[in-house]
């Protein structure tokens, strides 16, 4: 899995510090010689075998304009950014919109299906497929994975971050995998917080309102010394139950605490070093039907999944030079879920080093090698059951990518392979290849052919899970029945050749457009089989089992559109809109008797807009306006619908703010979105208005 | 004298080279060390009208809006020195809010994405803005760090400083490549 490097003081190549010989009172002549020795030494000596930094400040200025330095400049794009379909919401964007959660931020990003399946569960996925378990976006919280190789999927309930620390979410729509591995099909979702020096001092805020009934977060960064900083922050937040398709209040209200920690220390200028974690806890309600074999064989009843875990990670990064560096991650994570169907620890411990260098003047070479080890415990239900004594998984991975300039600053060409080796599901080979071709500043062009996999999961290899039940006679006189879905060894990966091609378009500093089509070939799609009926008299009485399996007999075709705009209309107004157009077709194998499988077709919207508006009314006043128009789920039965968010932000002082943030105007409440597999009731997003004071110092 | 100096220098680079094999490949001095000194000299050559401090002996104050790229060569070349009877200081900034307290602001090429939202937040303030991106000069900032065969240079854009009501010393802008504004026209 690929580290997102911080393009920060960890660049940075200068003296070591032995040779510094602060506040030695040389004279002028003296410091210029050894300036000049030093240079001239610099063929065959490290750079740093000079003086202090403050020899220079004592230079002219004519001097320092003769002084030859090591540029280490880092590219403002990644070129491998360059090369696909990218958006990045800054903290900015975030903060104007009145975001109290990562998906809802998510909503944000053009291209990305959101949709809300109640107030704690969501549904996120890219270019098709969404479902409460998407499985085709890998979703990283600073290079940490949280999709789960269990389920195949982003419980986001579980997932949250101190949200005005973050420095930006990266989204990649479209195939990652060479570079972040399988499961990286459609898209990836980097979120990324901000370094510890760049969040220091006091920052607190406490709100509350009809949806977000309470919220209150505080977070202090501080200095140890000359180059370690840190930050602290807790959070808070309560939310409010949605409303049932009557209107009638639901049960899935939500209410989480979360801390960490960051310290970053630059231990000299070429090493940063970081340490991070958190710790969190939390109750989600929901309405959930839970199957057994006596009366009343389905039960839908209120109750609350409690949700804790953490982390910890450490981080090491080196710049060797410009163009060189390299960094080391490692993390020990644990998430326990205690689900009334499922209870579920897992322990995931991972180890990965990235090193990136340049061969010659026209190649940039990035490898890396990782290794993740996670575990489970899992107390078994009659709704859920693991075989007992499975082995933990390994997953061991490397990948090399190698940007090379055809023609420089013109043509490039970007070659990239990961491989993988996991013990469950074997192993997997990800090549990809990308062009860029930058005919003049203002343009460029890409294309790109890509492989990527999915993954089976741990699920659908080896669970059983129970997904409906019958009471006697249904079937068989006097036995009750259950519907199963049972692991199958021989499912295989979910398979993916994508074809992108994509122009970004920059007429005038002011504006900026970006277009994106992609066709994607999938082939080995999941289906869910019917297998023979067998009578199983464990757990008692003797039931009757209706199997189904996973397996690989649907293939098909996607392809569609992306084009986002973003345009500094005036000074002090920014629009943005981007709209997103979706066909997908997908066909099952004869042999195949899936019913349900294909609906996918009708759980993504072929049509998305979305416009925001951020304007500075006046120095102390923004107004920031997002509407979203999202096309029906015809196969879930939702209707189209627009939505309207409105944030008004009001600086009293320069340490006090107030926001007052209007969510989903348009209706009193609307639907987006029923859950696969898991039953659980779906309920309607409702409108909603907070106010927040935020104080800063 | 002269030669006894090159002698330590030489022997200090020998040895500090070889007890440390760190850096690869063949270097001079470090881009952020020299641009630090620039920072620090753009502050000895630019005055600011008396309003912009509280007191007489007042620190400078450095701002960096995102990523700093200067790790910790900043700190090594202000640190203990004083200009006039003023200190100078840093601080690291994430959001506009606390621009009004900066005398210098050193932006970030981080934050090149809203970077037309911070010279508008910047109108009316009697701060020195300095960034490494074009077209920073062209759009409004005043000093804007260019590195050509591999010595840094910069840019200045007089009427921004003018209109930030900041007097530029002749021995600066002397020194630099003047530019002008190719802003748009004004919109309010």
């Amino acid at each position: 899995m690929a580290i997102p490097m911080r393009a920060l003081a960890s660049d940075i190549e200068t003296p070591p510090r032995a040779c510094a010989e602060e506040g030695h009172p040389l004279r002028r002549t003296a410091l210029l010689s050894m300036i000049v020795v030093a240079v001239a030494w610099g063929q065959a000596a490290p750079a740093g075998a000079l003086g202090p930094s403050d020899i220079l400040a004592e230079l002219s200025l004519e001097e320092l304009m003769n002084i030859e330095v090591v540029s280490v400049s880092k590219k403002e794009e990644k070129l491998s950014e360059a090369a696909a379909a990218v958006f990045v919401l800054t903290a900015e964007d975030i903060r104007r919109f009145g975001c109290t959660s990562l998906p809802e931020a998510l909503r944000m990003v053009p291209g990305l299906e959101v949709a809300r399946i109640d107030a704690n569960k969501w549904a996120v996925s890219a270019r098709g497929f969404n479902g409460r378990f998407a499985n085709k976006v890998l979703v990283l919280v600073d290079g940490r994975g949280v999709y789960s190789s269990m389920y195949s999927g982003v419980f986001w309930e579980a997932q949250d971050v101190f949200l005005q620390d973050l420095d930006r979410i990266e989204v990649i729509r479209g195939p990652g995998a060479t570079l972040w591995g399988a499961n990286a099909v459609n898209g990836v979702i980097n979120i990324i917080t901000r370094s510890a020096g760049q969040t220091q001092g006091l920052y607190a805020s406490l709100g509350g309102g009809s949806e977000e009934r309470r919220l209150g977060e505080i977070r202090y960064g501080g200095e140890l010394g000359v180059a370690t900083h840190y930050r602290a922050y807790a959070k808070y937040f309560d939310r409010d139950h949605a409303a049932d398709a009557s209107g009638q209040d639901a049960a899935d209200e939500w209410r989480a605490a979360r801390g960490g920690f960051r310290v970053d220390w630059a231990s000299s200028p070429h090493d940063v070093l970081t340490l991070s974690g958190d710790l969190y806890d939390g109750e989600a309600g929901q309405t959930i039907t839970v199957y057994s074999l006596e009366s009343p064989y389905a039960d839908t009843h209120d109750d609350r999944v409690r949700l804790t875990g953490g982390h910890v990670m450490g981080r090491w990064e080196r710049a060797f030079s410009g163009a060189s560096d390299m960094a080391v991650q490692t993390y020990h994570e644990r998430a326990k879920r205690q689900d009334p169907i499922i209870e579920l620890v897992r322990s995931t411990s991972e180890v990965d080093v990235q090193h990136r260098f340049s061969a010659g003047w026209r190649q940039e070479i990035v490898w890396g090698l990782g290794c993740r080890y996670t575990d489970y415990e899992i107390q078994n239900t009659f709704s859920v059951a693991f075989p007992p004594g499975s082995p933990g998984e390994h997953l061991w991975s490397g990948f090399v990518q190698d940007e090379i300039a055809l023609s420089p600053d013109r043509l490039h060409l970007i070659l990239g392979s990961k491989f993988e080796h996991h013990n469950y599901t074997g192993p997997q080979i990800l090549p990809n290849a990308r062009v860029v071709w930058t005919p003049g500043e203002k343009h460029t062009v890409w294309a790109a052919v890509s492989k990527a996999a999915r993954t089976p999961s741990r699920a659908e290899n080896e669970a059983i899970y129970v997904v409906q039940a019958f009471p006697p006679d249904k079937f068989v006189p006097g036995m009750p029945a259950v519907v199963t879905i049972e692991g199958h060894e021989e499912f295989e990966s979910e398979e993916l050749l994508a074809y992108e091609v994509g122009g970004r378009v920059r007429p005038n500093p002011r504006l900026s457009l970006d277009l994106a089509a992609f066709y994607n070939v999938y082939d080995h799609l999941r289906t869910i089989e019917q297998g023979t009926p067998f009578f199983k008299a464990s757990p008692t009485p003797v039931h009757l089992v209706i199997p189904l399996y996973a397996d690989n007999l649907m293939e098909g075709q996607t392809y569609g559109l992306e084009v986002t705009a973003d345009w500094q209309a005036r000074e002090w107004w920014r629009l943005h809109a981007s709209c997103t157009y979706l066909q997908m077709r997908l066909r099952l194998d004869p042999r195949s008797m899936d019913t349900s499988s294909r609906a996918a077709e009708g759980e993504s919207p072929h049509y998305q807009v979305l416009v925001r508006s951020m304007m500075a009314v006046s120095e102390d006043l923004t107004l920031d306006l997002a509407s979203r128009y999202v096309d029906q789920l015809p196969s879930l039965n939702v209707d189209r619908y627009t939505s309207l968010d409105i944030r008004l932000g009001w600086r009293l002082t320069e340490a006090v703010h107030l926001d007052l943030v209007g969510q989903n105007l348009l209706q009193t409440r609307h639907p987006e979105f029923t859950p696969e597999f898991y039953d659980t009731l779906p309920t309607h997003v409702e409108r909603g208005v907070y106010g927040k004071v935020t104080w800063q110092y | 004298m002269r030669h006894r100096v090159l002698w330590v220098a030489l022997i200090a680079v020998l040895l500090t080279g070889g007890a440390r094999p760190c850096a690869a490949g063949p270097s001079a001095f470090h881009e952020y060390e020299v641009k630090a000194a620039f920072l620090y000299n753009f502050a000895k050559f630019v005055t600011w009208s008396p309003s912009a401090f509280d007191r007489p002996d007042a620190p400078i104050v450095i701002g960096i809006l995102g990523d700093d790229p200067f790790g910790p060569f900043l700190e090594k070349v202000i640190e203990d020195k004083v200009i006039g009877e003023r200190s100078l200081e840093i601080r690291h900034l994430q959001s506009l809010d606390r621009i009004p307290r900066c005398h210098i602001l050193f932006v970030s090429t981080s934050e090149r994405r809203r970077l037309s939202e911070i010279l508008v937040a910047l109108r009316g303030l009697h701060v020195l803005t300095v960034s490494e991106m074009e077209p920073f000069a062209r759009s409004g900032g005043i000093i804007n760090f260019v590195v050509e065969e591999n010595r840094v240079k910069f840019e200045v854009n007089v009427a921004a400083a003018e209109a930030a009501d900041l007097k530029i010393s002749s021995k600066l802008l002397r020194l630099a490549q003047l530019v002008g504004d190719i802003r748009p026209e004004e919109t309010d």
